[in-house]
C-alpha cells in the first residue's frame, strides 16, 4: 500500500471474508442450539475423541451387562423359589415320618405312605422348573426337563429293586439307586453333569447357579420321598413292622435332606444378591456415564444463546458498515 | 520563433493530458478486475524544446508482495489438500460416538456376546451376535475400500495438475515472445504482461514458483525447491496416471518427471509444496498408513480369535471366529487384510454355517449343551484381553480390542486436528497478503482525482493555444 492510493477491492475483499466468517460462525452456533452438542470440529481440536470413544463403548456394554445381571436375578429366583417347594415336601414329611418310630397305627403309615408319593411328586415337579423357558436344574442341558416323571422314576426305581425282603433292603437299595453311578443317574436325571455357568452381570464378573438335580442335596431329598413313596407301591405289604422300620428311616433321611437342601437355598440367594448388587452397579454406572458424556460433548445453552446473540448483531452492524462505505466515493461529489 | 515554440510546446501538452486521461480511463474500467496493476502515465521534460515528453506506460505492482502472495497461494493449497484428505481418512474410521464407526461396531459386538451368555440356548441372541460380528468386518471392509479410493482421487488429481501445469507454462512461454516482441516499445505489452501474471497465478498453487526477471522483459519460472520449469521454453512435467489403486500396489504407481528426469515432492524435493506434493503425499504416505493402520487393527481382531484359549475346538492352523477372506492369518499378506475380513463361514448363518458355533466352539460337529455359556465367555475373554497390536503403528500399549478401535479413531483425529491448525495458519496468511495485494489495486478517489488535475492542465494548455494563435493573428495584422 502507498502512501497515495489504497486499492477500492481491498476494503470489499476485507469485508466478504468478515462476512462469510460471521454467517459461517452463525450457521454453527445455530446447529449447537438445535442439538445440544458440540460440532465434530471442536471435539476434533480439543482432542477429546479418545475418552469420548471409551465412553461410548462403556456405556454400550453397560446395558448389556444390566439386562444380563436382570436376567440372571430371575434365574436365581426361580430356582431359590423352586428348591423352597422341595425343602417345605422334606421338612413336613420328614417329622411325621420319623415320629413312627417312636409309635403309630398302620393305616396312618399308609396315609403318610401317600402322602409321601404326592409329596415326591411335588418334589420332582419343583425340579423340573423352568424359568423362561429354559429348564433351571439340568445343568447346561437347558434345553429340555432335568428328570423324568416322577411316577416313571418310582417305577424304574421298583423294577431295580424286585421285592424287598426287609427295611434294610429297600433302604439300601434306594441308597444305591440315588447313589452316583447308580439307576438315577443313567435312567432319571436327563441334564447335564456341569452347573449352569458363565452368566456375565459385570465385567469380569460370571455367576453360576450353583445347584443342578444331580447335586448330593436334591438326591438326598428325592431318595427320602421315594424311599416313602415305594411303601406305597405295594413294597412291604405285609411287614407293618418293616414298613415302619422304612418309614421312620425315610422321615430321618428326609429331615436331613431339608437341611442340605435349605443350604443350596443359601448358595443360590448369596448368588443372586450378587447378582441384584451388580445390576445396581451397572444402574449407578450408567448415570455417571451420561453425566460425563454430557460433559465431554454438551454444551451451555445459555452461553450458546448468548454468542449467537453477539454474532447476530456483529453481522448486522457489518452489513450497516457496508452500506455506509458504499457511498464514501469521490464520484458522488463531483 | 518562440511563439511557433510555444505552440509546439502547449500541443505537446495537450497531446500529454489526453494520453493521460487515456489511461486514468483504462484504470477505472479496469477497477473491478482483481489481478490488474494500475497504469500510471511516465512524463518527462523535452530537452531541446521544453515541452513534456511522454516517456509510456508503466505498471504498478509490487513484485516482492506478487512473490509472496503466491508461495503462501501454495502453501494454502497444499495445507487444504491434505487436510481434506485427511478429513475423508478420519470420517472412513467414523467419529468416536457414532455407533457405525468401527469402534461403534466393536462395542455392539461385545454386548451382544454379553447378551447372548445370559441366554446361551437362545438362537435370537447367538444370531444377533454374528450380525454384529458381520457388522464389523463390514465397516473394516468399507473403510479399506475407502481408503485405496482416497488414493485413487489423489492420483486422479495428481494427474489433472499436471496437465494444468504444463498448460500454464506452455501459455506463459507463449506470452513471454510476444511481450519480448514488443520490449522495444515501452508500455505496449502492458496488457500482455497482465495476462502473463494472471497464468502464473493459475499455476502458483499446484507448485509453488518464484518468477525470475530475464532481459526482453521475459521471466523465467523456477520453484523453491530448485527446478527450473521454464527459461525461454518450457519444461515438460510427466506423469502415468494409474488405472486402478490397490492396497499392495505401492511400488507400481508412477511418480514425477520432469523432461525425463524423476523428481521428488517431499518437504525438501525439487517440486515440494503445492497441491501436487500434497496429493503425492495422500497418495504415497497418508493413504498407505491409513491403511496399515486398518490392517493392524484388522490383524489384531483376527489373532485374538486364533488363540488357543479363545476355542479350543479349533484345530491348530485352521481359521478362528474372523477370518482372511475364508483363510486363516498370514503375516506375509497383511497389506490389505481390512478389505479381505469376514466372519468364519462355519459360524455364519448366511453362509451355510450355525450361530450356534459361537457357542461351541468352531469344530464343533453338531450343537453341544443350550446352557453352556463357557465359550461365549472365552469368546468375550479373547475380546477384552489386552494385547500390544503387532502392526500398523497404533502405538505400544497393550490395550483390548475396544480400546484399540478408539485408538484408531484418537489416530485418525490427532493427524486431522493437527492439518486444519496448518490449513487455518496458511489459509490466514494467504488472506492477508491477498488483501494487501488488493490495495495496490486501482483506487477510483484517486483516479477521479488525477482526472480532475488533468482536465485543468488541459484547459491551461488550450489556453495557451488559443493565446499563441491571438498573437499570431494581431502580428497578421500589421
Amino acid at each position: 500500500m502507498t502512501a497515495l492510493s489504497l486499492g477500492d477491492l481491498a476494503q470489499s475483499y476485507s469485508n466478504r471474508l468478515a462476512n462469510v466468517r460471521l454467517r459461517t460462525q452463525l450457521s454453527d452456533l445455530s446447529a449447537q442450539m438445535a442439538t445440544g452438542r458440540r460440532d465434530d470440529t471442536a471435539i476434533v481440536a480439543s482432542g477429546d475423541v479418545a475418552p469420548l470413544g471409551a465412553l461410548e463403548r462403556s456405556l454400550t456394554v453397560t446395558d448389556a451387562y444390566r439386562s444380563s445381571a436382570a436376567e440372571a436375578t430371575t434365574l436365581f429366583a426361580g430356582a431359590e423359589r423352586a428348591l423352597a417347594v422341595v425343602a417345605d415336601a422334606t421338612g413336613l414329611l420328614g417329622s411325621r415320618l420319623a415320629a413312627t418310630r417312636i409309635g403309630g397305627d398302620d393305616a396312618g403309615i399308609d396315609t403318610l405312605a401317600a402322602e409321601a408319593r404326592g409329596q415326591f411328586a411335588s418334589a420332582v415337579a419343583g425340579l423340573n422348573a423352568t424359568v423362561a423357558g429354559r429348564s433351571v436344574f439340568a445343568g447346561t442341558g437347558t434345553d429340555g426337563p432335568a428328570l423324568t416323571g416322577a411316577e416313571t422314576m418310582l417305577a424304574d426305581i421298583a423294577a431295580a429293586l424286585g421285592a424287598p425282603a426287609s427295611a434294610a433292603e429297600l433302604l439300601s437299595g434306594v441308597q444305591d439307586w440315588f447313589a452316583p453311578g447308580g439307576g438315577f443317574d443313567s435312567q432319571s436325571y436327563l441334564g447335564t453333569a456341569e452347573r449352569m455357568t458363565g452368566l456375565q452381570v459385570a465385567p469380569g464378573e460370571r455367576l453360576t447357579l450353583p445347584a443342578t438335580a444331580a447335586e448330593p442335596e436334591p438326591r438326598a431329598a428325592l431318595a427320602a420321598l421315594a424311599a416313602a413313596a415305594l411303601l406305597d407301591t405295594g413294597m412291604l405289604d405285609a411287614q407293618p413292622e418293616e414298613r415302619r422300620l422304612a418309614a421312620a428311616a425315610a422321615g430321618e433321611w428326609a429331615l436331613q435332606a431339608t437341611d442340605g437342601v435349605t443350604e443350596m437355598r443359601a448358595r443360590i440367594g448369596a448368588e443372586a444378591a450378587r447378582a441384584e448388587a451388580a445390576a445396581g452397579r451397572a444402574a449407578a454406572e450408567r448415570a455417571g456415564l451420561e453425566m460425563a458424556r454430557a460433559d465431554l460433548v454438551g454444551i451451555d445453552p445459555y452461553e450458546t444463546a448468548t454468542r449467537l446473540e453477539q454474532t447476530r448483531s456483529n453481522l448486522e452492524t457489518l452489513y450497516a458498515v457496508t452500506a455506509r462505505l458504499q457511498s464514501l466515493s469521490l464520484v458522488n461529489y463531483l | 520563433m518562440s511563439i511557433a515554440a510555444s505552440l509546439t510546446n502547449a500541443l505537446s501538452g495537450l497531446n500529454a493530458a489526453s494520453r493521460s486521461a487515456q489511461t486514468v480511463s483504462s484504470n477505472l474500467a479496469n477497477a473491478l478486475v482483481p489481478g490488474y496493476a494500475p497504469r500510471e502515465m511516465q512524463l518527462s521534460a523535452a530537452a531541446i524544446t521544453g515541452g513534456v515528453r511522454i516517456e509510456g506506460e508503466s505498471r504498478a505492482v509490487d513484485r516482492a508482495l506478487l512473490a509472496d502472495r503466491r508461495l503462501a497461494d501454495a502453501a494454502a493449497g497444499e495445507a487444504g489438500a491434505r487436510s481434506a484428505a485427511l478429513e475423508r481418512l478420519a470420517e472412513l474410521v467414523g467419529a468416536s460416538d457414532d455407533p457405525a464407526s468401527i469402534a461403534g461396531r466393536v462395542a455392539a459386538f461385545e454386548a451382544q456376546l454379553v447378551s447372548a451368555t445370559a441366554r446361551p440356548d437362545s438362537t435370537v441372541r447367538l444370531e444377533a451376535a454374528v450380525t454384529a460380528a458381520r457388522g464389523l468386518t463390514a465397516a473394516l471392509r468399507d473403510a479399506s475400500a475407502g481408503v485405496q479410493q482416497v488414493r485413487q482421487d489423489a492420483d486422479a488429481a495428481i494427474a489433472r495438475d499436471v496437465e494444468a501445469l504444463n498448460d500454464g507454462l506452455a501459455r506463459v512461454a507463449q506470452l513471454n515472445r510476444e511481450i519480448a516482441a514488443l520490449s522495444s516499445r515501452p508500455g505496449a505489452a502492458n496488457a500482455l504482461m497482465d495476462q502473463r501474471q494472471e497464468a502464473i497465478d493459475a499455476i502458483s498453487q499446484i507448485v509453488p514458483l518464484r518468477a525470475l526477471p530475464r532481459d526482453r522483459d521475459m521471466l523465467a519460472l523456477v520453484t523453491t525447491g530448485g527446478q527450473m520449469l521454464l527459461d525461454g521454453r518450457a519444461w515438460q512435467v510427466e506423469f502415468d496416471a494409474a488405472g486402478a489403486v490397490g492396497a499392495g500396489s505401492g511400488a507400481a504407481l508412477s511418480g514425477l518427471s520432469v523432461n525425463g528426469r524423476p523428481v521428488t515432492t517431499g518437504a525438501d524435493g525439487r517440486m515440494g509444496g503445492g497441491s501436487l506434493a500434497a496429493a503425492f503425499a495422500v497418495r504415497d504416505d497418508l493413504g498407505p498408513q491409513a491403511q496399515a493402520r486398518l490392517d493392524g487393527v484388522a490383524r489384531d481382531l483376527i489373532a485374538r480369535f486364533e488363540a488357543t484359549q479363545a476355542d479350543p475346538t479349533r484345530s491348530a492352523g485352521a481359521a478362528g471366529l474372523f477370518t482372511d477372506a475364508g483363510a486363516a492369518l498370514d503375516t506375509a499378506q497383511e497389506p490389505g487384510l481390512a478389505g479381505r475380513i469376514a466372519v468364519n463361514g462355519l459360524a455364519d448363518p448366511s453362509a451355510g454355517g450355525g450361530a450356534w458355533r459361537l457357542r461351541d466352539g468352531l469344530g464343533a460337529a453338531a450343537p453341544g449343551s443350550a446352557g453352556d455359556a463357557a465359550g461365549l465367555d472365552r469368546l468375550i475373554d479373547a475380546l477384552n484381553a489386552p494385547r500390544i497390536p503387532a502392526s500398523g503403528g497404533l502405538g505400544p500399549e497393550a490395550r483390548d480390542m475396544s480400546g484399540l478401535a478408539v485408538g484408531l479413531a484418537a489416530f485418525a483425529s490427532a493427524d486431522l486436528a493437527a492439518a486444519d491448525v496448518e490449513r487455518g495458519f496458511a489459509r490466514a496468511r494467504l488472506e492477508e497478503l491477498t488483501a494487501r495485494e488488493l490495495a495496490q489495486g486501482v483506487d477510483s478517489d484517486q483516479e477521479l482525482q488525477k482526472l480532475m488535475l488533468i482536465e485543468r492542465a488541459y484547459a491551461a494548455n488550450a489556453r495557451v493555444v488559443e493565446t499563441a494563435d491571438q498573437m499570431i493573428r494581431r502580428l497578421m495584422e500589421i
